[in-house]
């Protein structure tokens, strides 16, 4: 049959050409060409030194809220330099126990000082001639003493900064300063070292990803033109890399704030001499509290090179303004045209009109949920990572608030900090009702359809009255089952009532009892110890088989595996150790015993279980009657008793209408939030789980970046259910 | 500012000019819509639909849209009128606690209008009593106009059965505490509370009690360490206290209506409650105020009134501006707060209503109304006075680690870490 040549077709040979080929390779060569000549040049990285503001001079300084947080101790004497203390506000925090306690202070012209004691606070403010000098302040033994809280705080004459060879320090210096010129301060965060003070300039490391992604981009177009590639991986590839370099200043922006902090920090606390951390990528915080990257390029003695720098907020401008974006946008889109149009050419969608009308069709719904459901969780996400919320000095509803990326900032307090109790508390609660939830459901499901299955008269009643409660709202059932499930009423009194018994006492819904108790601090260890376990069997097993070919090739694999395991296994050790909870706030195991299986789950499990059991057995009855009878009957033949029968014939046909009730009952129970409400409450510690935590922090507390870092949390609980079932559900679509 | 400024100069002018326009005209110049945003539903809607009435009476052009969301302390209302606000569609006017709910939360982020000439025009700075009008400025301006006041800090019980028991109200925590194993021998629970928010409530009044009147502002100026002996002397008497409750017994199930109830069956000696349990033991249990239901000052706070009060305020760009200030002008009128409260079952916050009425407030709102005029008028945490809406809902928090640690010291220093997050308190 002659085909009827259209345009489409013509559109089909064209992508098919050499031309097509040609044109779109030799685009995305040209892109990676620009961006390596770009990134060489690179003019935009030049801010100019004439618009640095006069005041952002630069001192290293922890982030004094987790200085505080951790360091605060009776007795102790804090002085914060700044606005206030602790919620990042502050631009300098030293702690000290010191009987003589100077402290030494720079770094603006005009400082408020405040000195914070047990019940006492003095507020001044100094004036300094210059950002070099520094003041000492001299706070009397006597104040030591915790019952005595008199506290004076001196003004002492101000100091010029000096390195301890004599050189002052000149205008745009930023320093480190070291214990020998602060003998007696116990700065948090402060660089321990011995030699002084080095000249530090701005570098940013990631800029290296700019010719690295041309370069990229240059071998794929390269490849391609040369057919080396096919089209649709060439254009993925394309497509991945210019992605990745058009988000590259989110993410720098993201991902610069809260996970380098940690690092910093670690060296600091290790006292690591500034002369060690030779060419090492230093971050250090602004009086804005914004940090910076510094690489340290000179010595103590030595001349001060130039120093480039700039504000987070300059370089941010200048990464969003610069041509390479716009390049990488180009690329972007010209890839992602591209691997669409070749797509549907090789899927024979372009040529085929029904499939295109369909596309054509599915297309709005696309859309809107391209919207709607993805563009809001990237949304959530993004505004998990600000701190939205959390800055006393940028009210939360004001208009237009600007809210900065912390980085995993809020996920962090989340995990650690004393006052997210709840959020920790909701996580096992979580872990524990969703446990027994399924076991529970599924049990009475399963028992219930059999039951119904039995050919007894009046199925179809049963049938209702099982599967009824699934249409009652959450909050009814709630509603009443906390009625019932009283300490002082409903069940606890039926045998008195009916019997004329005792009443019970059991506190359904308002115990306090927590079995199962373990402290958060040890969640990390048996994480890890689960996790590693894991690896490892999966290392030694692999290994073993490869061991057991007993091929030289293989056997080197083997030998790789185990490593890779040894290695991860020491990552790991550290990792919890240093990255993911540093555990700096020790308070958090002040809480005895706070954490584990809290009895008042119980009465929300009954009503839950009751709810959702029915239709558990809904599903499970269609499960049996799509059994057939022959299977039975054959199995009936051969003997088998009508145990053995569901044993080995029905439960193991209904394995994938379990999977599906895991999965429906699974995201329920992960996302509970009404059933828990109307029963016990917000603020219920026993029974709190993540989504009122959300709806609280959120919309009652302000706190919209930590309630949304909980919906990220929920989102990720919930994934860990729905994507492996997605996943294999796909699989076996393929494969039929 | 100065142009905020100069409006509002403009706007009190000619208003002072609208004054010498005959009344009917005035209200004739009204039309069109007000949407009146609150959490008032239920028990408390008749109260707010007098009010109302009161306004369509006179103003019968402008058509008034309720637009309540249920939900005690507003807990659902507040998250709604947050959306709305966020979303650039503020109501007309909404309700909000007077005191840090309304100013740290909408005035800071500078969405409320400065009501200081309505303030100045009626006269209210008179007669509105100066520690409310401390809680609705912020940097000199005010910013809403209360309608009501209710007490925290009130200790209800049973006279009849504290007869029977043999027992008399304790004016001090020491005293209950001493009388709490007396009433335990007895079979009957000594202090009842009940879900969360209650157990709160409850610890304001011990704080209070503890702190005195002068350390709880101080705890609130940000004066007085969080984490200091005072604040650890709180936390242990608030466990003494809690361990002659059925906290460890039904408390999270109950909500403070069933807790009241106690009171009244004699299954409980005391609770403590704000008093809108008044309002529902007169009004929903039908009891006689000193026969029914006995009251006194939560023990140790006598002379003190921990208030609460509701309060509507102008959110900035609405679309019906003079339709809401005349409102305003209503809620703040004798006529207005005489109207609204004996129907809410709380007092007036005007000192000169006409509270000695005894056909309209009972034996309990006029003692109240006695003590609002004399006693010195603090804050409360739980209801949004004196703590912003961050501090009041971390606080939660901080209870929470206190019921599960019993711990003063480690709640304590999580109180210091909210204090210092929330700045409510430092």
């Amino acid at each position: 049959m002659h085909e009827k040549r259209d345009v489409l077709t013509y559109f089909e040979d064209f992508i098919d050409s050499r031309l097509f080929r040609y044109i779109i390779g030799g685009v995305l060569a040209i892109v990676g060409i620009l961006l390596l000549v770009a990134s060489f040049a690179a003019p935009w990285l030049d801010v100019p030194e004439a618009s640095i503001e006069h005041d952002a001079h630069y001192q290293v300084v922890d982030v004094p809220r987790l200085a505080a947080r951790a360091g605060l101790r009776e007795g102790d004497i804090v002085v914060a330099v700044g606005d206030n203390l602790i919620n990042g506000e502050s631009d300098f925090v030293a702690r000290t126990t010191d009987a003589v306690n100077h402290v030494y202070l720079s770094g603006k012209t005009t400082l408020p000082v405040t000195v914070y004691r047990a019940g006492e606070t003095r507020t001044l403010n100094l004036e300094l001639p210059d950002y070099r000098y520094a003041f000492e302040l001299a706070i009397p033994q006597t104040t030591i003493d915790p019952a005595n809280v008199n506290l004076e705080v001196a003004q002492l004459d101000a100091k010029p900064l000096v390195d301890p060879e004599g050189t002052t320090l000149s205008a745009m210096d930023i320093w480190l300063g070291s214990s020998d010129i602060i003998p007696t301060l116990d700065l948090q965060g402060f660089v321990k070292g011995d030699s002084g003070f080095g000249a530090v300039r701005f570098i940013d490391r990631f800029l290296i990803l700019i010719p690295l992604g041309g370069l990229l981009l240059v071998v794929i177009g390269g490849l391609y033109l040369s057919s080396r590639l096919d089209a649709k991986r060439a254009l993925a590839y394309a497509t991945m890399v210019a992605l990745v370099l058009s988000l590259f200043p989110f993410f720098w922006q993201v991902f610069s704030t809260g996970q380098w902090r940690s690092y910093l920090l670690d060296n600091f606390e290790r006292e690591k001499d500034v002369a060690a951390i030779d060419s090492d990528l230093v971050m250090a915080y602004n009086i804005n509290q914004q940090p910076i990257f510094f690489e340290v390029v000179g010595r103590q003695g030595e001349t001060a090179p130039n120093i480039i720098d700039a504000t987070q907020d300059q370089l941010t401008n200048a990464y969003h303004n610069v041509a390479y974006r716009q390049l990488a946008l180009v690329a972007l889109v010209t890839g992602a045209i591209c691997y669409l149009l070749v797509t549907l050419k090789s899927e024979g969608m372009i040529h085929n009109r029904d499939q295109l009308s369909a596309l054509v069709m599915l297309s709005p719904s696309l859309v809107l949920l391209g919207i709607f459901v993805y563009g809001f969780i990237a949304q959530t996400i993004s505004t998990s990572l600000t701190n939205w919320g959390e800055s006393r000095a940028r009210p939360a509803l004001k208009e237009g608030i600007t809210k900065t990326y912390v980085g995993l900032q809020n996920y962090q307090n989340l995990m650690t900090d004393i006052t997210e109790f709840s959020f920790r508390s909701s996580l096992i609660n979580t872990f524990f009702f969703t446990l027994f939830f399924l076991v529970a459901c599924i049990i009475m499901g399963f028992l219930l359809a059999v039951l119904v299955d039995q050919k007894v008269r009046g199925e179809g009643i049963f049938r209702t009255i099982f599967l009824f409660p699934m249409s009652i709202s959450f909050v009814v059932t709630g509603t009443i089952w906390g009625w019932l499930l009283q300490q002082k009423g409903g069940i606890n009194i039926l045998p008195e009532k009916l019997l004329g018994l005792k009443p019970l006492s059991y506190r359904w819904t308002s115990s306090d009892r927590i079995i199962w108790g373990f402290q958060w601090s040890d969640v990390p260890r048996y994480l890890t110890y689960i996790g590693v376990a894991l690896l490892l069997y999966s290392v030694a097993s692999f290994g073993y088989q490869h061991w057991r070919r007993g091929t030289r090739y293989s056997r080197n694999w083997g030998i790789l595996w185990a490593v890779l395991g040894a290695f991860i296994l020491v990552y790991a050790l550290g990792f919890w150790d240093h990255i993911w909870l540093p555990l700096d706030s020790p308070d958090i195991d002040k809480i005895n015993g706070g954490y584990g299986y809290n009895t008042a789950l119980s009465g929300i499990l009954i009503a839950a279980v009751w709810q959702m059991s029915g239709y558990v057995m809904a599903l499970y009855l269609a499960g049996i009657r799509g059994i057939s009878d022959d299977l039975r009957e054959a199995a009936r033949v051969d003997g088998c008793s009508e145990l053995q029968i569901y044993r080995y014939i029905v439960i193991p046909l209904l394995r994938p209408i379990t999977l599906s009730a895991i999965i429906i009952l699974g995201h329920i129970s992960l996302k509970i939030f009404d059933l828990v409400f109307a029963m016990t409450g917000p603020d219920n510690n026993s029974t709190i789980v993540p989504g009122i935590l959300l709806y609280t922090q959120a919309f009652r507390g302000n706190r919209f970046a930590s309630g949304a870092a909980v919906a990220v949390v929920m989102l990720f609980l919930v994934s860990l259910v729905i994507v492996p079932y997605l996943w294999t559900t796909q699989r076996s679509e393929q494969k039929s | 500012m100065v142009h905020k400024r100069f409006v509002s100069t403009l706007v009190a002018v000619m208003m002072v000019a609208a004054l010498f326009v005959p009344f009917t005209a005035r209200a004739q110049s009204l039309s069109g819509e007000m949407e009146i945003f609150s959490w008032w539903s239920g028990d408390e809607g008749p109260a707010l639909e007098a009010l109302i009435a009161l306004y369509n009476s006179k103003y019968p052009d402008v058509e008034v849209i309720n637009a309540a969301v249920t939900g005690g302390s507003g807990v659902n209302a507040r998250a709604v009128l947050k959306t709305r606000m966020l979303g650039g569609d503020p109501p007309d006017t909404f309700q909000v606690h007077a005191g840090q709910e309304l100013t740290g939360t909408w005035v800071v982020a500078e969405r409320m209008e400065d009501l200081t000439f309505l303030f100045e025009e009626e006269g209210w700075f008179d007669t509105f009593p100066e520690g409310l009008i401390d809680l609705l400025s912020y940097e000199g301006g005010v910013y809403s106009v209360p309608v009501n006041i209710h007490r925290s800090n009130v200790m209800w019980y049973n006279p009849a059965k504290l007869a029977e028991w043999g027992i008399e109200a304790p004016a001090t925590w020491d005293d209950f505490l001493a009388v709490c194993p007396t009433i335990q021998e007895a079979g009957v629970t000594p202090l009842v509370v009940g879900e969360a928010w209650t157990v709160n409530h409850l610890w304001e009044s011990v704080a209070l009690s503890v702190l005195g009147a002068d350390g709880w502002n101080a705890f609130w100026a940000g004066e007085l360490d969080p984490t200091g002996d005072e604040m650890q002397a709180v936390w242990n008497t608030f466990g003494s206290v809690l361990d002659c409750s059925n906290i460890a017994e039904d408390a999270a199930s109950l909500s403070w209506q069933q807790a009241t109830d106690r009171i009244i069956e004699g299954t409980a000696a005391f609770n403590v409650m704000g008093d809108w349990a008044a309002g529902y033991m007169v009004t929903t249990k039908g009891l006689v105020p000193g026969e029914g239901f006995g009251w006194q000052a939560s023990p140790g706070t006598q002379g003190v009134f921990l208030m609460l009060s509701d309060s509507f305020g102008l959110p900035v760009g609405v679309a019906n501006r003079d339709n809401v200030i005349e409102w305003l002008r209503l809620l703040g009128s004798v006529e207005g707060q005489d109207a609204f409260n004996p129907l809410k079952g709380s007092i007036p916050a005007r000192i000169d209503a006409d509270t000695g009425n005894a056909d309209l407030y009972n034996a309990y709102s006029q003692s109240a109304a006695a003590d609002w005029a004399m006693d010195t008028v603090v804050g409360s945490l739980v209801h949004g006075a004196a703590a912003n809406e961050r501090f009041g809902n971390d606080f939660n928090s901080v209870m929470e680690i206190f019921l599960a640690s019993r711990d003063a010291a480690a709640t304590t220093t999580a109180l210091g870490v909210i204090c210092i997050q929330s700045g409510a308190c430092g």
